[in-house]
């Protein structure tokens, strides 16, 4: 048990009132000590909510860049449908594949550029994801962990009225 | 924004995690490890991984990330005799047992303390540790026996003001032993 | 039947655990987190001893004895925690949902066994 839990089982023992009424006394103190203490647990759900907004935001820059890789990658088959269609009607396959060809170049340009983004923004997202997890994880157990304290505390001050 | 972590803070908290490494982080007792502080390093090298452990408090979070690099050596190091244990499974334990040394020290100044498990994540994510907002980072890089080699950086974020006070004696309270209720 | 049941999501543990105290001539089965924990012994009665880490997923050791009291009474097995975990409000938090002892990691294999033999007995 913690420190104070001890030092409050070690005054129990007193026999005369105003020791009594001494050691109880500094047992309440040390319990709104404790729970003074949890207050500040406010500041974990600050940070996780915190954390929250940030992956949100995130997700969507996610998204934004997904949908334009998915509209490059129309526009990569609608380019190449086009040429092919012209060359086919041209007789001449030749100008068909230049085209494609120089367009190609800049969608997969573009492609590689956006897929490097969303992979950086993969990586961060996956970083601040995990962080957020494993703080509330070890959040949530820290917090049953001070509830248990707190409930041990009190039973030794309902031991020492009674 | 005044420093939420003095300077005599973040000294305890080095002090704290390399105190840890030497308690946990060698195989043998008589295994040579040292620990230098290193600039920050981001790139990533392939066939690396990082390995994540988080220690949480209400007003602070420190997250600490190991570097491991799928060597012979490092392999060799810890992953003994179990055949098909993965070198990240193998560590996975050894940095539980590093964290929890940490979180020892740092329960002498903070009564509320919890961990979180350890998590393989790909070193690229390593390059965006600021964006977590720390108000404490710092890397170090470990060698054992001069073969084995291994990086970890510390990351503290906290949203109050947070001191580290000074750490106990080299003597351990007993761990190891069985205590009864 | 086993005797014991070693419960942490680190084959290494498992493994360390479980091979000492085979060697020591007691019969052990093991578990990956708290649910597979649960599961396994609510499926062999013969389980006189469980030794569980904290930090696992899917259901941490504490949450598990927790779930242990509710579902199966403490009487039925004794509840040892070998965890990197030694907060004095989390040993608080086993101390009320039944367990019985506390090691803190690695354990000393000959300083345990003693303690380990009177459990499951």
């Amino acid at each position: 048990m913690s420190t104070s839990a001890r030092a409050m089982a070690a005054t129990l023992s007193d026999g005369s009132g105003a020791e009594r009424r001494e050691s109880l006394s500094s047992q309440i103190d040390a319990l709104s000590r404790e729970l003074a203490h949890l207050r500040t647990l406010a500041h974990a759900f600050e940070r996780w909510h915190q954390d929250m907004i940030a992956l949100t935001e995130h997700s969507h820059n996610i998204n934004v860049a997904g949908d334009d890789l998915t509209d490059l990658a129309r526009n990569l088959i609608i380019v190449s449908l086009n040429a092919a269609i012209e060359a086919a009607r041209a007789g001449s396959a030749t100008h068909g594949f230049v085209v494609v060809a120089g367009e190609t170049k800049n969608l997969s340009r573009r492609v590689q550029e956006l897929t490097g983004e969303i992979n950086k923004h993969l990586h961060k997202s996956l970083l601040l994801t995990t962080a957020t997890f494993q703080d509330i994880q070890a959040g949530g157990k820290l917090m049953m962990a001070a509830v248990s304290g707190l409930e041990a505390m009190s039973k030794k001050l309902r031991e020492g009225l009674d | 924004m005044a420093d939420l972590i003095s300077e005599h803070g973040r000294q305890n908290l080095a002090r704290a995690f390399e105190r840890a490494a030497r308690e946990t982080l060698i195989v043998d007792v008589n295994d040579q490890i040292s620990i230098q502080d290193s600039e920050m390093l981001f790139h990533a090298d392939p066939g690396q991984a990082i390995l994540l452990i988080t220690i949480s408090s209400f007003t602070f979070r420190l997250l600490t990330i190991f570097q491991i690099a799928e060597a012979p050596a490092l392999s060799a190091y810890y992953v003994r005799g179990a055949a098909g244990r993965s070198l990240q499974e193998a560590f996975a334990e050894v940095a539980n047992m590093c964290c929890g040394a940490i979180n020892r020290q740092l329960a002498l100044t903070w009564p509320h303390l919890a961990m979180s498990i350890p998590q393989i994540l790909d070193t690229r994510c390593l390059a965006f540790v600021n964006d977590l907002r720390p108000q404490y980072l710092s890397q170090y890089a470990l060698s054992i026996n001069e073969a084995v080699k291994l990086r970890a950086t510390l990351c503290l974020c906290c949203s109050a003001p947070v001191e580290f006070a000074a750490l106990a004696s080299e003597a351990q309270e007993s761990s190891g032993e069985l205590e009864l209720f | 039947m086993a005797q014991i049941l070693v419960v942490d999501d680190s084959s290494t543990v498992r493994d360390e655990v479980a091979g000492f105290l085979k060697g020591s001539g007691l019969e052990v089965v093991t578990a990956v987190d708290g649910r597979d924990g649960l599961a396994k012994l609510k499926a062999d009665p013969g389980i006189k001893l469980v030794i569980a880490d904290v930090n696992m997923p899917n259901m941490d050791g504490l949450t598990m004895v927790e779930k242990i009291r509710s579902e199966l009474g403490n009487q039925r097995v004794n509840l040892v925690m070998l965890t990197t975990e030694s907060s004095p409000n989390m040993k608080e938090r086993g101390k009320a949902a039944g367990v019985k002892g506390w090691i803190v990691k690695p354990f000393k294999g000959a300083a345990v066994l003693e303690g380990f033999k009177k459990l499951v007995a």
